[in-house]
C-alpha cells in the first residue's frame, strides 16, 4: 500500500518536473528573437509621398525610414553621431572639408552597389531641392568623389550644424541609386522608385489606406551593436504594414484588440485613462515638441515689438497647456528644453509673466488702441485647445482677438500671406541635435522675424564648433527671442505613443527618450 | 412618352454642368493648395511654386476650370494629386466598402424594422408593444458614431470578437472572411434606422389594420395572417418602401462618419481626406458621383411618377 502511494508520489513529481521544464523551454524560445509575421503600426494621418528627402513631416520617415539609410544616424541612444552607409568620416582642421569613406558591398534594392557616384547624386539633389537641403546649401562649394567609396564635402565658411543635418531623415539626404535621384530633380520620387538600402523594401502602397513594406533579404547589417536607430539593425519581420487611421478611438480600439502592435499620437488628455489599461502598453516619450504663439513681425498690429512684449506678459502658460496636454505639459521657457545640450536659462524671468496689468501698460505704451488681432486657428489638436485659452485670456485682459478658424491647410494657405494676420499658434521639435536648423528661424517662415541682431548672432552661432561658445551664442539667441518676441513659447508637451504589451511584440525597447519620436521595427519579434 | 423621357434627360446636362462648375468654384475657394501640404514646413517658396506650377494650380481660375470641363466631357477626371492614380479607379476602388456597407445596413434595418413594427401593431398597447417601442425610440435617438464606438468597444477591444477598424477589401484579396470587417460599421448605421423604420411601420400598419376592407376580409372569413399578409401588409409597406428608399440616399452622407470612425476606406472617407488634402481632381470627381446620383434619382422619380400617374403632362 504504502509502495503504491511512493510511486504516486515519484510520479507525480517526475510530471511536475517534465511541466516545468517544457514551460521553461517554451519561455526560452519566446524570448529568442524568430522570424516571420507581419510588424501593423497605425498611423493618425495619410502620407504625402515616400520622397523622404523632399518632405520634412514626419510620416514619411517613419515608413521611409526603412527604405532609405542616411551617410550618418542621429537617432542614437547614447546622443552621438554615428556611422550608417558612411564607414567612418573626418573633419579638416579648419573645418572646411568633410571626407567620408563609405561602406562597402551596401546592395540597393535593384541589386545595384552603392557608390560615392550614388552618394554624390543624393546629396547634390538634396542640396539644390531637398526640404531642409535649402539651409545647408549657402555654405557648401562643392561636392567630389575621388574614388568608388569615398566622398567629400568642401564648404566655404565653417557651418557646424552639417553633421546633425546629413543625419537627418525627414527631409536630409537620404540614399538613393544615382540614376533615380538625378532623373527625379525637383518631382518627387514615384513608387516605383522608392529604392534604398534598408533592411526593408517597398512593397505597395494603396493611398489613404495602406503602405507595405517587404524584407530586403541582401541587407548586410553593421558589426556594432544596436544604439537607437544606428548599429546592428536585424528585420526579423516578414512585412510591415503601415495603415492609416486617423481616429483616434479606432488606434486604441485597433490596440487592445490586438489588430496593429504599434500606434500613434494619441492626445495627451487620453493618458491617465490608458495608463491604468493592462491591456497595453503606453509610450510616453520625454517633451519632444514646444508649442507657440507665432507673431507677423513684417506688417500689421504685431509688427509693433511692444505690443508683442505686452501679449507675453498677459499669458499663463500652466493654463494654456493644461488645457491642451492635461498633465502632459511642462510650463518652462527654454527653447529647448532640458533633455537637450540647448537648455539655457537666459531671459526667463519673461516667461510666463501672468501679469494682465504690466500688459496694458506696455500696450498703452506701444500705442494699441482695442484694435482687432487676428489670430490663425487649425481646427485640430492641440493648435485649438491652444489657441482658445490664449484667445481668453487676451480678451480679459482687454486685448481685442478676431479668432479665425479654418482646417491646418487654410492656415498654411494664410500665414504665407502678410495682409492675413497677426499671430497663429503651432508646435515645433524640441530635438534637433542642433538649434542652427529649426525651420522657425528661417526669415522666409511665416512671421518673417529678419532683425540685425538675429542674423548676427546666428551667424556666429553656426560658424563656430566649440560647444561652450556655441552654448553662450545660444544663451544670447535666447535673450534676443525674448526681447524681440518673434513668436512666444508656451511649453513643451510629451508625445504618446501607444504599443501592444510585450506578450505581442518583443524587443520593442523602453527608451523613452524623445528622439524616439520615430518608429524602426527592427531588432523587434513576433513571440 | 418617350419624348418625355428623352426631353427629361436633356435637361440634366445643364443641370450637371451647373453643378460641376459650382463644385469646381467652390473647391477652390478654400484657401490651401496641394503643394503645401505634401512638402511640409521647411520647403522653400521656390519648390512650392515649381510644384504648383506643374500641377497647374498656378494659372487663372476660369483656364483650370475650362480645362477640367473639357477633360470631363471626354469622361476624363484626372489623376490623384497624392496616388497619382487616375481618379476614377480610385473611387472604383474605394466604391466597394460603401456599397457593401449601405446595402448590408438597408437589409438589416429594413428586415427588423419591418419585423418589429408588425408585431408591435399586431400587438397593439401590449406589454411586447410597450417594449418594443421604448427600444426603438431610444435606439433612434442615439448618434451614430456614439453607438460605433461602444459596439468597437465592446465586440473588438474588450470581447475580440470581431476586427475593430479597417477593411482589406473582398474582391482584392479573394477572402470572403474580410465581410467580418464590416459587421460593426454595417450595425451602427442599421441600430438607429431598424429603431425607425419600426415605428413607421408600427403607425402605417395599425392605420391599415382600422381601414375597412380590412374589417370585410376579416368578415368573409379569411384567416388573420391572410389577412394581415396578403391584404394589410402589401399596402402598408408602400410608404415604408418610400422611406427606406430615402433612407438610403442618407446613408451616403452618414457613411462619411461610420467610415471615418471605423477607419473603413470608402467613398465617404475618400471624400474627407481629399478635403483635408486639397486633392482637387479626386474632390471634383466625387461631388460630381454625389451630385449626379441627386440628378439621376430625381430623373427617376419622374419617369416613375409618369408611369404610375397618367395625369402628368409629357408636353
Amino acid at each position: 500500500m504504502r509502495k503504491k502511494r511512493m510511486k504516486a508520489v515519484l510520479l507525480t513529481g517526475f510530471f511536475l518536473v517534465l511541466c516545468s521544464l517544457v514551460i521553461d523551454l517554451s519561455f526560452a524560445r519566446s524570448q529568442s528573437p524568430k522570424y516571420g509575421g507581419t510588424f501593423k503600426v497605425a498611423l493618425d494621418a495619410e502620407l504625402p509621398t515616400l520622397d523622404t528627402m523632399m518632405t520634412s513631416t514626419d510620416h514619411p520617415y517613419d515608413v521611409g525610414g526603412h527604405v532609405f539609410e542616411n551617410l550618418i544616424q542621429y537617432i542614437t541612444d547614447d546622443g552621438k553621431l554615428s556611422p550608417e552607409l558612411a564607414d567612418s568620416w573626418t573633419v579638416s582642421k579648419d573645418n572646411l572639408k568633410f571626407t567620408f569613406k563609405l561602406r562597402q558591398g551596401v546592395r540597393f534594392h535593384n541589386g545595384s552597389e552603392m557608390t560615392s557616384e550614388d552618394v554624390l547624386a543624393s546629396v547634390d539633389r538634396w542640396l539644390q531641392y531637398g526640404a531642409r537641403g535649402g539651409i545647408a546649401r549657402p555654405y557648401v562649394d562643392r561636392l567630389s568623389n575621388p574614388d568608388k567609396y569615398t566622398f567629400e564635402i568642401y564648404l566655404k565658411e565653417p557651418y557646424a550644424p552639417l553633421l546633425s543635418l546629413l543625419g537627418f531623415g525627414n527631409g536630409g539626404p537620404v540614399i538613393l541609386p544615382g540614376a533615380i535621384a538625378r532623373a527625379a530633380g525637383r518631382e518627387m520620387v514615384a513608387p516605383d522608385n522608392y529604392i534604398g538600402t534598408g533592411p526593408y523594401k517597398f512593397g505597395k502602397w494603396v493611398q489613404g489606406e495602406y503602405v507595405r513594406l517587404d524584407r530586403w533579404d541582401k541587407y548586410v547589417p553593421r558589426k556594432e551593436p544596436a544604439n537607437g536607430r544606428a548599429g546592428k539593425k536585424i528585420a526579423y519581420f516578414d512585412t510591415l504594414e503601415f495603415h492609416i487611421v486617423t481616429e483616434v478611438a479606432a488606434r486604441v480600439n485597433g490596440i487592445k484588440a490586438g489588430q496593429y502592435h504599434y500606434a500613434f499620437n494619441l492626445p495627451t488628455d487620453l493618458y491617465q485613462s490608458l495608463v491604468k489599461d493592462p491591456k497595453i502598453r503606453v509610450v510616453k516619450l520625454e517633451p519632444t515638441y514646444w508649442c507657440g504663439l507665432n507673431f507677423n513681425t513684417k506688417q500689421g498690429l504685431c509688427a509693433n515689438q511692444g505690443l508683442r512684449q505686452a501679449i507675453l506678459a498677459v499669458l499663463n502658460m500652466d493654463e494654456i497647456l493644461a488645457a491642451a496636454f492635461g498633465d502632459l505639459g511642462v510650463a518652462q521657457g527654454s527653447i529647448f528644453p532640458k533633455s537637450t545640450p540647448w537648455y539655457t536659462e537666459a531671459a526667463l524671468n519673461k516667461y510666463n509673466q501672468k501679469n494682465p496689468k504690466l500688459a496694458i501698460q506696455l500696450a498703452q505704451k506701444a500705442g494699441y488702441k482695442g484694435e482687432k488681432i487676428r489670430m490663425l486657428v487649425g481646427n485640430l489638436w492641440p493648435a485649438y485647445e491652444l489657441s482658445q485659452v490664449i484667445a481668453k485670456q487676451l480678451k480679459d485682459a482687454g486685448f481685442n482677438v478676431d479668432f479665425q478658424v479654418y482646417d491646418w491647410a487654410g492656415v498654411v494657405a494664410n500665414r504665407k500671406e502678410p495682409d492675413k494676420w497677426e499671430m497663429f499658434t503651432t508646435y515645433a521639435s524640441a530635438v534637433y541635435y542642433d538649434p542652427g536648423i529649426s525651420y522657425w528661424l528661417s526669415p522666409t517662415y511665416p512671421g518673417w522675424w529678419d532683425t540685425p541682431e538675429k542674423l548676427a548672432i546666428l551667424k556666429d552661432f553656426v560658424s563656430t564648433t566649440d560647444y561652450k561658445t556655441r552654448l553662450k551664442n545660444w544663451s544670447g539667441f535666447q535673450e534676443i527671442f525674448y526681447t524681440q518676441v518673434p513668436i512666444i513659447k508656451l511649453g513643451d508637451y510629451y508625445t504618446l505613443h501607444m504599443a501592444a504589451t510585450e506578450t505581442y511584440i518583443k524587443g520593442l525597447g523602453t527608451s523613452t527618450h524623445s528622439i524616439h519620436t520615430f518608429i524602426y521595427a527592427w531588432n523587434m519579434w513576433l513571440p | 412618352m418617350t419624348e418625355f423621357i428623352i426631353r427629361r434627360f436633356l435637361i440634366m446636362v445643364p443641370v450637371m454642368l451647373m453643378a460641376g462648375i459650382i463644385c469646381f468654384l467652390l473647391i477652390h475657394l478654400i484657401p490651401g493648395t496641394p503643394a503645401e501640404l505634401m512638402l511640409g514646413v521647411n520647403a522653400d517658396a521656390a519648390s512650392i511654386e515649381a510644384l504648383t506650377k506643374k500641377m497647374g494650380y498656378d494659372q487663372p481660375l476660369y483656364i483650370q476650370c475650362f480645362k477640367w470641363l473639357q477633360m470631363v466631357l471626354k469622361l476624363d477626371f484626372g489623376r490623384s494629386i497624392y496616388s497619382q492614380q487616375p481618379v476614377i479607379s480610385l473611387i472604383a476602388h474605394r466604391a466597394e466598402a460603401s456599397i457593401l456597407i449601405a446595402c448590408g445596413a438597408t437589409i438589416l434595418f429594413s428586415f427588423f424594422g419591418i419585423l418589429v413594427g408588425i408585431i408591435s401593431a399586431v400587438n397593439r398597447n401590449s406589454w411586447l408593444d410597450q417594449i418594443s417601442m421604448t427600444l426603438s425610440l431610444t435606439f433612434a435617438s442615439m448618434p451614430s458614431f456614439w453607438i460605433g464606438l461602444n459596439l468597437m468597444l465592446i465586440f473588438a477591444a474588450t470581447l475580440r470578437w470581431l476586427p475593430s477598424s479597417g477593411y482589406p477589401g473582398v474582391i482584392e484579396s479573394g477572402h470572403i472572411s474580410n465581410l467580418q470587417y464590416l459587421i460593426l460599421p454595417c450595425l451602427t448605421i442599421a441600430i438607429p434606422s431598424t429603431g425607425l423604420i419600426a415605428r413607421l411601420t408600427r403607425s402605417f400598419f395599425i392605420d391599415i389594420l382600422s381601414m375597412e376592407y380590412i374589417n370585410t376580409a376579416r368578415s368573409k372569413g379569411l384567416k388573420e395572417s391572410v389577412v394581415l399578409i396578403k391584404h394589410a401588409l402589401r399596402n402598408a409597406l408602400i410608404p415604408v418602401v418610400a422611406v427606406i428608399g430615402s433612407y438610403f440616399a442618407e446613408i451616403v452622407s452618414l457613411s462619411v462618419v461610420i467610415e471615418t470612425v471605423f477607419n473603413v476606406p470608402g467613398v465617404g472617407r475618400l471624400v474627407v481626406e481629399s478635403i483635408l488634402q486639397r486633392d482637387y481632381p479626386t474632390l471634383q470627381a466625387l461631388l460630381m458621383l454625389i451630385a449626379g446620383l441627386y440628378v439621376f434619382i430625381n430623373f427617376l422619380c419622374d419617369i416613375i411618377y409618369a408611369i404610375l400617374d397618367p395625369r402628368i403632362q409629357y408636353d
